[in-house]
C-alpha cells in the first residue's frame, strides 16, 4: 500500500514520463512512416497527461516518499509543470530538426524525454543521492542530444560536454562524501536540523563548495562556464533551445532548495556565490559583444541570465526565490520566442552568421518585430516581461540584506553593457544592406510560436500581478 | 467613465499604431497618412478639450484615475501602481505634446519617402511614450515610459535621414540609454531610501518620504536625475548628439526631437530634482545656474559659427534650454513661471524654425546657408510666413520668446541664491545670448530669403496649403502666447508657489 501511495503522491508526473519513454523506444522499431508527426503527437500527449497527472498529487503538506529521498509539494509542482510546458514548446518548434534526420525521431524524443525525467527527480529530490544521479542521467542526455548531428563539430562539442561535465560530477561527488563524513548523513532535511543546533566549521564550508561548484556547472556561470559556447555552436538549434532551458530550470529548483536549507548557515558561501553571478554576467556582456555566430552570441545571454538567477538564488529567503521563479517564468517565454526566431531564420536561409540578418525587417517585419520583442526583454527593457522580472529581483535584493546592495550596484552597472548586445543585433535587422536571399514567404509552424511568446511577453509587463503572486505563494513551501 | 479619460489619453495612439501595423490597412501611402492625420486630429480634440474642463484653480492633482485591471494595481506585491494624475504642468505639457505631433503628421507629407507603415506606428508610440512620462504618477511607470520611447526613436533615426545614419543613431542611444540607466539607478534608490526610511514599499513619487536620510546620499541621487535628465536636456558636457542628430534626421524626426523630447527632459529635472528632491535643489541651484549660463553662451556661439540651417536651430535650443535652467534655478515665482513658458514658447518656435529649414531643404537639396540666396523672390508666402517665428526665436516683444525670456532673466536678477559667481553677473553674462541670437537667427533669414537668386533655383515652387496651415497654426500660438501671456503665466505662478521652494523673488 506504501508503494502505491508513493508512486500516487510523489511519481506520477516521472512515472507516465517513463512510460512514454519506453513507448517511444518501442515504436521506433515499427513505425517507418511518417514518423515526426507521430512521434510528436504521442509525446505531446505524453506531457500533457503528466501535467494532468500532478492534479492527483497530494502537496500540502509536504509529502515524502522512498524512505524520504523524494518529496513533493506546491514548490515542485510549480518548478514540474515549468518543465512540462517548456518541454512541451521545446516539442513543438523541433520540426526542422527533425525534418533532416526523419528515422531517428522515435529515439530524440526518448532522449528528451529521458532528460525531461531527470529534471522532475532532480525538482523533487530530496536527498543528495537522488540529486546526484538524476544529475548524471540529465546529462547523458544531452551528451547525446548534442552528439545527435553526424558531423565533426557536433562530436567535438558532445566530448568536450563528457569531459568538463565528468570533472564538475567528481567534485560534486566529492563534496556530497565530504558532508557525509561532517553529518553522517545524506538527506537535506536532516542536514538541516542538524544544522540549527551545531555551529559551522571549514570543512563544511570546503565541502558546500565542492556542491556549488557542480551545481554552478549545470546552470552555466563563469568558472564553469565555457563548456556552453562550444556545446551550443555544436548542437543544432533544437538543441540549444533545450539545453538553454530544462536543465537550468531543474537545476534552479534543486540550487534554490539547497541554499535555502544548507548554505544559508555560512554567509561566506553567500556572498562568494554573488560575486561568481556579479563575474558572469559582466564576463558574458563583454563576451558576447564581438559574436558573429548566432547561437555563440546566445550562448553569452544565456550565461548573463544564469548570473542574474544566482545572484538572486544565493540571496536565499523567501522574496528572493519567489523572484527567481517570476524570472524563470518570463525567461521560458523569451528563451522560446528568440529559439524559435533563429530555427526559423536557420529553415529558410540555412546560415548561422548574425551579419546574415541584415536589413531582416523589410523581408520580414511582423518576424522582425515580434523577435524585437524578444530581444528587448532579453536586455531587460520595458515595456516587456524581462523588466518587471529584474525589477522584481532588485526588490527582493533589497528588501533583506545590505551587504548584496552594493553587489546589486554593481549588477546594474554591470547590465548597461548587456544592454548594448542585444541593441547591436536591433541594428542589424534594420541595416540598409541587404543580402541576395530571395524573398520567402513559407509559413512556418513556429512563426506561431514566435508571435504567442512575444504576446505573452508584453501581456506579463501589463499584468504581471497574477503571476507574482502565484511564485510567492510557491516560495512560501519550499 | 471619469476615471479612464487619461489611460484613453495615453493609450490611444499605441492601440492606433498597432491597428496601422496589422495588415488590415493597406500598405498605400494616402491611407496610412491620412487614417493617422485623422486620428491625431480627433487626439488633438480631446486633449483640447481636457485643457478647457482642467479646473485650474486647484493645484493639486486634479484628474487622477487608476489603470485597474482585475481589482488590483500594476505590481502590488511590490508596490508599484499604474496609476496616472495630472496637474497643471503636465496638462500644459500634454496640450503641446498632442498639437507637435498633430503638426508633425501633417509636416511628414512628402518629407517621408518609404516605410510608411512603420513610420507613423513608430511617431505614435513615441506619442504614447511622451504622454505616459507626463502622467505618470508612479516612478516606474515613469521609467517604462522614458525607455519606450528610446527604441523607436532609434529604429526612426536608423531609417530616415540623411547621412552617416547609422552611427548618429548609435550616438544617440549610447547617450540615451547611460542617460536612462542613471535615471534608473535614482529611482531606484528613492525606492530603497523610502523602504529604509518608512517600511513600506512604495513607488509613488508624490507620497515618497526621505526627510530621515543622509544629505550626501540625497546629493547623490540628484547628481544622477540631473545627469540622466542633463543627456535628454541637454546640459553642456553631455550635448554633444544633439546637433549631429539633428542635422541627420529628418525635419518632422527634428521637431519631435527638439519641440517634445528636449521638453520631456525639462520635465524630469521640474519632478524630481525640483520638486521630490526640492531641498537639495536649493544647494545645487548655483551650480545650475552656472551650468545654465554656459548653455546659453556655448549653444549660441556653436550657432553662430554653424554653416547647416539645421544645426544653427540646433544648438540654438541649446542656448534656449540654457534660458529654462537659468529661470528654473533662480527658484523665484517669475523665474520658474518664466522656465516653464520657455518649454511652451520654444516647442513651438523650433517647430516652426525646422518646419521652414525642412522646406527650403527639399525645395532646394541643401542646407548649407551659404549656397542658398534669394529665394524670397520665389517663395514670397514662406518669406512672410517665416518672419514671426523668426523674430520669436530673437525674442522681440509681442511674441512668446520675448515674454519666456524676459520672465526668465528677471526671476534670475531678483534671485536670492548665494554662490562663488554672483546670480546677477552671471545673468548679465547670459543675457549676450540676446545679441548672439540676433547674429545667428537673421543669418539664417537674411542668407536664405534676400540677394540675388541662384539659377538652379529658378524652378523653385512656393510652399502647399499643407505647409501653409502648419505654419499659420504656430504662427497663431506664437502670437497668442507672445499678446495674452497672462492666462498662462497665473497658472504657471500659481503652480509654482504651491509646488516647488521659492526662496526669493520680487
Amino acid at each position: 500500500m506504501i508503494i502505491i501511495n508513493d508512486i500516487k503522491n510523489a511519481f506520477l508526473p516521472e512515472l507516465i514520463i517513463v512510460i512514454f519513454i519506453l513507448l517511444n523506444i518501442i515504436l521506433s522499431f515499427f513505425i517507418n512512416k511518417n514518423t515526426y508527426k507521430k512521434a510528436r503527437i504521442i509525446n505531446i500527449i505524453g506531457i500533457l497527461s503528466a501535467i494532468i497527472s500532478m492534479a492527483f498529487m497530494q502537496i500540502n503538506p509536504t509529502y515524502f516518499s522512498y524512505n524520504n529521498s523524494l518529496l513533493s509539494n506546491t514548490y515542485t509542482i510549480i518548478f514540474k509543470i515549468m518543465i512540462l510546458i517548456s518541454n512541451l514548446l521545446v516539442i513543438l518548434v523541433s520540426s526542422s530538426m527533425l525534418r533532416e534526420k526523419r528515422k531517428r525521431t522515435f529515439e530524440y524524443f526518448a532522449i528528451i524525454q529521458s532528460a525531461t525525467l531527470a529534471s522532475l527527480l532532480l525538482i523533487s529530490a530530496n536527498d543528495f543521492l537522488t540529486a546526484f544521479v538524476s544529475m548524471e542521467l540529465l546529462t547523458m542526455s544531452c551528451y547525446f542530444l548534442t552528439g545527435f548531428r553526424k558531423n565533426h563539430k557536433s562530436k567535438e562539442a558532445s566530448l568536450k560536454y563528457l569531459i568538463t561535465s565528468a570533472s564538475a560530477t567528481i567534485l560534486f561527488l566529492f563534496g556530497i562524501s565530504y558532508l557525509y563524513g561532517i553529518f553522517g548523513n545524506i538527506n537535506i532535511e536532516e542536514i538541516n536540523e542538524i544544522l540549527l543546533t551545531q555551529p559551522i566549521n571549514i570543512l563544511f564550508i570546503t565541502a558546500s563548495l565542492l556542491i556549488i561548484v557542480g551545481a554552478i556547472f549545470k546552470l552555466g556561470c563563469i568558472p564553469f562556464s565555457n563548456w556552453i559556447i562550444d556545446v551550443y555552436e555544436g548542437s543544432t538549434y533544437t538543441t540549444c533551445t533545450f539545453i538553454s532551458l530544462i536543465p537550468k530550470i531543474a537545476a534552479t529548483a534543486f540550487i534554490s532548495r539547497l541554499f535555502v536549507y544548507i548554505f544559508q548557515y555560512s554567509p561566506i558561501l553567500q556572498i562568494i556565490t554573488a560575486f561568481v553571478a556579479f563575474i558572469s554576467i559582466i564576463y558574458a556582456s563583454i563576451g558576447a559583444i564581438k559574436q558573429t555566430n548566432i547561437k555563440r552570441f546566445y550562448a553569452y545571454s544565456s550565461i548573463i541570465h544564469s548570473g542574474f538567477i544566482l545572484l538572486t538564488i544565493s540571496v536565499s529567503n523567501v522574496y528572493a526565490l519567489s523572484s527567481v521563479l517570476f524570472y524563470i517564468f518570463t525567461y521560458i517565454f523569451i528563451n522560446i520566442g528568440v529559439w524559435s526566431a533563429s530555427i526559423i531564420y536557420n529553415k529558410e536561409y540555412n546560415t548561422d552568421n548574425i551579419d546574415d540578418y541584415k536589413g531582416l525587417y523589410y523581408k520580414h517585419p511582423y518576424y522582425s518585430i515580434a523577435l524585437i520583442i524578444c530581444l528587448i526583454a532579453l536586455a531587460g527593457l520595458p515595456p516587456t516581461s524581462g523588466f518587471i522580472a529584474k525589477l522584481y529581483i532588485f526588490t527582493a535584493i533589497i528588501r533583506t540584506n545590505t551587504i548584496f546592495l552594493l553587489i546589486l550596484l554593481a549588477t546594474l552597472l554591470a547590465s548597461v553593457i548587456s544592454i548594448f548586445i542585444y541593441i547591436k543585433i536591433i541594428k542589424i535587422l534594420f541595416d540598409k544592406q541587404q543580402n541576395n536571399i530571395n524573398l520567402n514567404h513559407k509559413f512556418h509552424k513556429e512563426k506561431v510560436i514566435l508571435y504567442i511568446c512575444a504576446l505573452i511577453t508584453i501581456l506579463i509587463c501589463i499584468y504581471p500581478d497574477m503571476l507574482i503572486k502565484l511564485s510567492q505563494i510557491t516560495a512560501y513551501y519550499i | 467613465m471619469q476615471n479612464y479619460i487619461l489611460p484613453i489619453l495615453i493609450f490611444s495612439p499605441i492601440i492606433f499604431s498597432i491597428i496601422l501595423m496589422s495588415p488590415i490597412l493597406s500598405s498605400e501611402e494616402k491611407v496610412i497618412r491620412r487614417s493617422t492625420k485623422i486620428f491625431s486630429i480627433i487626439h488633438f480634440i480631446f486633449t483640447t478639450f481636457l485643457l478647457i474642463t482642467f479646473d485650474y484653480t486647484n493645484m493639486g492633482n486634479h484628474l487622477e484615475s487608476n489603470l485597474k485591471i482585475f481589482n488590483s494595481d500594476w505590481v502590488e506585491t511590490i508596490g508599484l501602481n499604474a496609476s496616472f494624475s495630472v496637474d497643471a504642468l503636465s496638462i500644459l505639457l500634454v496640450g503641446l505634446t498632442s498639437i507637435i505631433f498633430l503638426i508633425t503628421v501633417f509636416l511628414s507629407k512628402k518629407m517621408i519617402k518609404h516605410s510608411y507603415k512603420l513610420y507613423y506606428s513608430l511617431i505614435l508610440i513615441i506619442e504614447t511614450a511622451v504622454l505616459g512620462i507626463l502622467c505618470a504618477k508612479d516612478m516606474f511607470l515613469f521609467f517604462l515610459f522614458w525607455e519606450l520611447e528610446l527604441i523607436p526613436m532609434y529604429i526612426i533615426l536608423l531609417k530616415w535621414g540623411s547621412g552617416n545614419k547609422i552611427k548618429i543613431a548609435e550616438k544617440f542611444i549610447i547617450y540615451t540609454f547611460l542617460g536612462s540607466i542613471f535615471i534608473l539607478l535614482g529611482i531606484l534608490l528613492l525606492y530603497i531610501l523610502n523602504f529604509i526610511n518608512t517600511g513600506t514599499l512604495n513607488a509613488d513619487f508624490y507620497n515618497i518620504d526621505i526627510s530621515n536620510i543622509d544629505n550626501k546620499i540625497k546629493y547623490i541621487i540628484f547628481l544622477f536625475f540631473l545627469i540622466g535628465f542633463g543627456v535628454k536636456l541637454p546640459i553642456i558636457p553631455l550635448h554633444s548628439w544633439l546637433a549631429d542628430v539633428h542635422s541627420q534626421a529628418e525635419t518632422p524626426v527634428s521637431i519631435i526631437l527638439s519641440s517634445i523630447l528636449l521638453k520631456v527632459g525639462a520635465y524630469g529635472i521640474l519632478r524630481f530634482n525640483m520638486q521630490v528632491l526640492n531641498d537639495t535643489f536649493i544647494i545645487f541651484a548655483p551650480l545650475i545656474i552656472i551650468l545654465g549660463v554656459v548653455n546659453i553662451i556655448y549653444g549660441s556661439i556653436c550657432a553662430i559659427n554653424q554653416k547647416d540651417i539645421k544645426r544653427i536651430i540646433a544648438y540654438s535650443s541649446i542656448s534656449a534650454m540654457g534660458i529654462f535652467l537659468l529661470g528654473a534655478a533662480s527658484l523665484t515665482e517669475t523665474g520658474i513661471t518664466g522656465a516653464i513658458f520657455q518649454l511652451i514658447s520654444h516647442a513651438f518656435i523650433s517647430a516652426g524654425l525646422f518646419t521652414i529649414a525642412g522646406i527650403i531643404y527639399i525645395k532646394c537639396g541643401t542646407k548649407n546657408i551659404l549656397k542658398i540666396k534669394g529665394l524670397g523672390e520665389k517663395m514670397p508666402v514662406l518669406m512672410f510666413l517665416s518672419i514671426p517665428i523668426i523674430l520669436s526665436a530673437m525674442g522681440v516683444p509681442l511674441l512668446s520668446g520675448f515674454i519666456a525670456e524676459f520672465l526668465c532673466f528677471i526671476g534670475a536678477f531678483t534671485s536670492q541664491i548665494e554662490s562663488i559667481i554672483d546670480v546677477k553677473i552671471s545673468t548679465l553674462i547670459a543675457l549676450l545670448s540676446l545679441i548672439f541670437s540676433c547674429i545667428y537667427i537673421l543669418k539664417i533669414y537674411h542668407s536664405t530669403f534676400f540677394g540675388e537668386l541662384n539659377k538652379k533655383y529658378n524652378q523653385v515652387k512656393d510652399i502647399n496649403i499643407h505647409q501653409k496651415i502648419i505654419l499659420i497654426v504656430i504662427i497663431i500660438f506664437i502670437l497668442y502666447l507672445g499678446i495674452f501671456p497672462t492666462y498662462t503665466t497665473n497658472i504657471l505662478s500659481e503652480y509654482s508657489i504651491i509646488n516647488f521652494n521659492i526662496i526669493g523673488g520680487f
